[in-house]
């Protein structure tokens, strides 16, 4: 399975080369909105203090259903391939006892083009924030950070759309000497969103 | 301007984040032990027939209801007369239930699905077993006091074939079908659980976050006397729920706390989490009964019947 995904990599890697050496099509200041909407797939919860629980993968894992995924985000070109903006998402997933598990990312995003044709984008993000946590009547602000891959097809000169697959997560902490034995539910919660994204450039 | 906008978006955060802070569990933690429904509301768990531990009686409010040890296999063994049974009692092999529009009949169910209308004695007293299941209008039920509406009957609660009635808040009735009732003594509120040993020679009454364990000894008075533990954690909605289980000749409770399930060792009077249960910490348990060594039957409200096996730490898919 290993091979397979490091090879799948490569080839990746190999078919952008030649874009890499191709000509800037983004100015510094130019800006891009975007819009994603899609599913959100559990991957994995891992109790890091818990020798019973561990992590746990999956929908059987985690017992959380694959919920939805949409996320609003603004950025600007600080130089011809790397822009700098923000992005409020919303993740919702319900678990096993039919109860919705909510998530608000709010995050700053780094975004690396690193293949810019003009008619076609491959954008490689990076988000790190925090998220508002919430379910059972129970909040909680937890680090955020996510990585995803984004192929964009422009349809006209401002126009593109998109496809946005990556993987974010949280970590709940709880301190031992503050929370006692709520120590050991401290955990990370992985989710794979995989959305449709469409993006407006200026 | 922008000092006040800082110390707002701060406190904001503070708040948020505090919100979790005295919850039981974490957010994860809860997900990750979300059980699912399993279509069935179980509102009194019955037992097991004698000799067949994998299949399970239940009322629902559909009816009497049982399941084999096949996920999912579930089939009503009641229909022909309604289905709004209010109370059931499964003694050995034999299941006696009542409807809630037919005060003072019960009925004895058989094997092949017919019911039988069981005779009560002129003064209006049901026996059906000197050990399992009586009726008394003016005195106890071991079934549903609430459809007897006898006034004498105080906070019921159920064990067996046993009944724990509050009389007042000090003190406690103990009613064992044939038996007179044993006086308990020196509560200081409401019973919040009750649970009888296997052997039958033992209540265990918890008061407030104490268990204590006293003899059967039916028409004595008996004060509760020394805690045999202290110090549970909070009890759910309508009291814990216990059982008592031997492993190797040593007893141990099982008790439901309403962040999830506490192990007392009778001999030694120390307590220790069941942390391979966890999974069942934010279900809403109705009962639980022993199916064999070392083996628990946990039934649910809403998320089914599970084996919990004490000795190997393990527990079982749902089964129901």
């Amino acid at each position: 399975m290993r091979k397979h995904l490091l090879f799948l990599l490569l080839i990746l890697l190999l078919a952008a080369l030649p874009a890499f050496s191709a000509e800037y099509y983004y100015e510094k200041g130019d800006t891009a909105f975007t819009f994603s909407v899609g599913a959100d797939f559990p991957f994995f919860q891992g109790f890091v203090n818990n020798e019973t629980k561990g992590f746990e993968f999956g929908v059987k894992g985690t017992h959380t259903y694959i919920g939805g995924y949409g996320a609003l985000s603004y950025e600007s070109f600080i130089t011809r391939s790397l822009a700098v903006g923000g992005e409020i998402g919303y993740a919702f997933n319900n678990s096993y006892a039919k109860k919705i598990l909510t998530t608000i990312p709010i995050t700053a995003k780094l975004s690396w083009y690193p293949v810019q044709t003009g008619k076609f984008d491959l954008i490689l993000h990076a988000n790190a924030g925090i998220s508002v946590l919430r379910y059972d009547s129970n909040r909680f602000l937890a680090p955020h950070i996510k990585l995803s891959v984004n192929p964009v097809y422009y349809i006209t000169d401002s126009w593109g759309l998109g496809l946005d697959a990556g993987i974010w997560a949280n970590y709940e902490h709880y301190n031992s000497s503050a929370s006692g034995s709520k120590s050991t539910e401290s955990a990370f919660g992985v989710f794979a969103p995989l959305t449709l994204s469409l993006i407006y450039r200026h | 301007m922008k000092k006040a906008t800082f110390i707002t978006i701060i406190a904001a955060l503070l708040l948020i984040v505090s919100c979790n802070v005295d919850s039981e569990h974490g957010i994860y933690y809860k997900v990750a032990t979300s059980q699912a429904s399993s279509g069935i509301n179980i509102i009194k768990a019955l037992g097991f027939s004698e000799g067949s531990p994998d299949i399970h009686y239940f009322l629902t409010d559909d009816g009497i209801c049982t399941t084999s040890n096949t996920q999912g296999d579930t089939r009503y063994i009641e229909g022909s007369q309604g289905k709004n049974i209010r109370g059931a009692y499964l003694q050995f092999s034999s299941m006696y239930y009542y409807y809630s529009n037919a005060e003072g009949k019960v009925y004895k169910l058989y094997a092949t699905g017919e019911s039988e209308l069981v005779p009560r004695y002129a003064n209006g007293k049901f026996e059906v077993s000197s050990n399992g299941f009586a009726y008394n209008k003016k005195q106890y039920s071991f079934i549903d006091a609430e459809v007897i509406n006898d006034a004498t009957i105080s906070n019921p609660r159920f064990s067996g074939s046993s009944m724990l009635s509050m009389e007042g808040t000090t003190k406690a009735l103990i009613y064992k079908a044939s038996n007179e009732a044993q006086t308990i003594t020196g509560l200081t509120a409401s019973a919040t659980g009750f649970a009888v040993s296997q052997d039958e020679e033992y209540y265990y009454i918890f008061n407030g976050k104490n268990i204590y364990k006293v003899e059967v000894t039916p028409g004595e008075e008996t004060a509760l006397g020394d805690a045999i533990y202290s110090g549970l954690g909070t009890a759910p909605t309508g009291g814990y729920t216990a059982v008592e289980y031997s492993i190797d000749d040593d007893d141990f409770l099982l008790v439901r706390t309403a962040s999830g399930f506490t192990k007392i060792d009778v001999s030694s009077r120390s307590a220790s989490t069941v942390s391979f249960l966890s999974d069942l910490n934010d279900v809403v348990v109705i009962d639980m009964y022993v199916v064999g060594d070392g083996k628990i039957a946990i039934v649910t409200y809403e998320n089914g019947i599970h084996i919990a096996d004490m000795v190997n730490s393990k527990l079982s898919d749902d089964i129901l």
